[in-house]
């Protein structure tokens, strides 16, 4: 699976990992229920990290090394834990960082915010911005899974 | 001098580049903090350009690469109800009006990456759709 993402081609397996519901080549892509449309989001998402890891360094004009793939990877893999374990809805932006990362974000409004910068594989540092208490920091890590644990997430 | 050495008072703007992919108007906060992020090059403070000397257009034509970028304000009041400081930092090589904050280094992010975060998202918001130039008006 890694080798085939490698060869920067989007394909139908990239995204079976989320699900029959998910995708660009989920069936019932073209409905409107609230599931389908954050079905839709998070294929979105995902759209934006294939995007990102096609980056090449330079991308910036400013000499930023492009992300690395195995990071990108890393986040694919991430997605799923998010969406399923910690019931997160789908980030409002991605970006490439000016460090060879991404930074994935969640607007819920002006004050709340939640951010996870990702610079090296399977690893995040969280960012928590709430009212009235100080920004919340801490690192998260988490594993290669296998085919089946991604595929039960 | 021109000027360019002076103090800079309270009531001037400053000019910040953004990248266009760092943008999206359509969220509460527009700008993501990494527009404000410091680079390895940001060794005394990350830029900005005083608008009394150059002009939104010139400070977002002013990088030679390929990118298209936003152009926000900030009052230099509202800069330092941060806790941050806006000093000129004239040189040669860069466009009239060179100025740094220098809290928001590439060294005090190393010491210190959480406050560093904290500081870039403060200036994020602070930039909320204060848009002096837009990718769009290069076009026009």
């Amino acid at each position: 699976m890694l080798e085939q993402r490698r060869t920067d081609v989007w394909s139908d397996s990239v995204f079976a990992y989320y699900g029959t519901g998910g995708g660009p080549f989920a069936q019932e892509g073209l409905t409107t229920s609230d599931a389908s449309h954050i079905d839709k989001q998070w294929a979105m998402r995902i759209e934006d990290l294939l995007r990102i890891r096609l980056l090449r360094d330079n991308w910036d004009g400013e000499d930023a090394p492009a992300p690395a793939p195995e990071v990108i990877d890393s986040v694919l893999e991430l997605f799923p834990l998010l969406r399923t374990q910690a019931e997160l809805p789908p980030p409002n932006r991605i970006v490439p960082s000016r460090e060879g990362g991404i930074v994935i974000e969640w607007q819920f409004d002006p004050d709340h915010y939640l951010e996870a910068e990702c610079s090296e594989p399977y690893r995040a540092e969280w960012m928590l911005e709430i009212p009235d208490a100080p920004t919340a920091h801490w690192p998260q890590n988490w594993g290669p899974l296998d085919e089946s644990s991604l595929r039960a997430a | 001098m021109n000027g360019q050495h002076d103090p800079i008072s309270d009531d001037e703007f400053l000019l910040r580049r953004v990248l266009r992919g760092d943008v999206d108007v359509n969220l509460p906060v527009p700008v993501q903090r990494e527009g404000f992020r410091p680079t390895t090059r940001d060794i005394d403070g990350i830029s900005l350009f005083r608008e009394r000397f150059v002009s939104p257009s010139e400070v977002a034509n002013g990088n030679k690469g390929p990118a298209e970028y936003y152009v926000v304000r900030l009052r230099a009041s509202d800069i330092r109800g941060l806790g941050l400081s806006i000093l000129p930092d004239v040189k040669d090589d860069q466009l009239p009006g060179h100025s740094l904050i220098p809290e928001v280094s590439y060294p005090a992010k190393k010491s210190d990456k959480a406050k560093s975060k904290e500081l870039q998202r403060l200036l994020a918001k602070l930039a909320n759709g204060n848009f002096a130039h837009t990718p769009n008006d290069a076009i026009r």
